[in-house]
């Protein structure tokens, strides 16, 4: 029993560790995240044409996380113009809420979809592997880009 | 744990829950009066409890994923299903929050307004 709670144990901190240091690279380096995991997966995945396929996935998601950082500038600034009016109606306001809504929505979704594609296309060895890097990178990802997205807005 | 990480990002950490308009620290001291004051100070509160209730609901959204991990990882679990939730709650958040920006509208000039929105933003 107390071996199960030391292999447990180590394999936490190791674990934990791992995704620590690989967070620290993606957030210290300066780099593109997302780079990093093309990278990895071509390094990973041995089987060429399955890693070109999940490349291409990642660049579909980079897309797409892309233009969720657009759509949320440009509803902040067509936001700030509404409260800039003192003519603005509620329903001028529930149009641009409801129309980010439903593009927010679409667009998480589709990042979703891409991203159960990526995953099946993997080994459950490859998927172990990955995984960590894939988080990391996609927190890099949007934390980059929703800052930048909340510097232009002001 | 590391999936429901990965969604929590892909369905809004870190962005606006609503508005991106959050900061209303000044708003009620474009008002002298004060009785119009306090009724605009009730509904900034109110706007911020609405934010805060969806930023809630989001991290409870996501500790539930973290607790189905193992079947989310074998996709026994309906995503939309267990999102639904989350942006019935979203919809229903913005609409009160827009109330609430035309009861601030209602207690103000249009003077006292554009103090507090336009010269804000400049």
């Amino acid at each position: 029993m107390l071996r199960l709670i030391i292999h447990r144990i180590t394999a936490f901190v190791l674990a934990f560790t791992a995704l620590f240091i690989s967070s620290c690279s993606f957030f210290g380096s300066g780099g593109d995240p997302l780079e990093v995991l093309r990278a990895e997966v071509i390094s990973i995945v041995h089987d060429e044409a399955r890693a070109e396929a999940m490349v291409a996935d990642v660049d579909k998601l980079d897309q797409l996380l892309q233009e969720s950082a657009e759509l949320l500038g440009e509803v902040a600034r067509r936001e700030r113009a509404l409260f800039a009016d003192y003519d603005s109606t509620p329903q001028d306001f529930e149009t641009l809420f409801l129309e980010r809504l439903r593009k927010r929505r679409a667009l998480q979704e589709a990042m979703l979809d891409v991203h159960l594609e990526f995953k099946d296309k993997a080994t459950a060895e490859e998927w172990e592997a990955i995984l960590p890097i894939h988080a990391n990178a996609i927190a890099a990802r949007v934390n980059s880009l929703v800052n930048a997205a909340i510097d232009e807005r002001g | 744990m590391i999936t429901a990480l990965i969604l929590m990002h892909f369905f809004g950490g870190g962005t606006p829950e609503l508005f991106s308009r959050s900061d209303f620290r000044t708003v009620d001291r474009t008002i002298e009066e004060p009785a119009r004051a306090e009724a605009v100070t009730q509904a900034m509160e109110r706007m911020n409890e609405l934010l805060a209730s969806t930023v809630e609901k989001r991290r409870e959204t996501f500790q539930k994923l973290n607790e189905m991990d193992v079947k989310v990882n074998s996709q026994e679990v309906s995503y939309d299903e267990m999102l639904d939730e989350l942006w019935r709650t979203r919809r229903e958040a913005g609409q009160k929050y827009i109330e609430e920006v035309f009861v601030m509208r209602k207690h103000m000039t249009r003077d006292e307004w554009n103090a507090a929105f336009v010269s804000a933003d400049e």
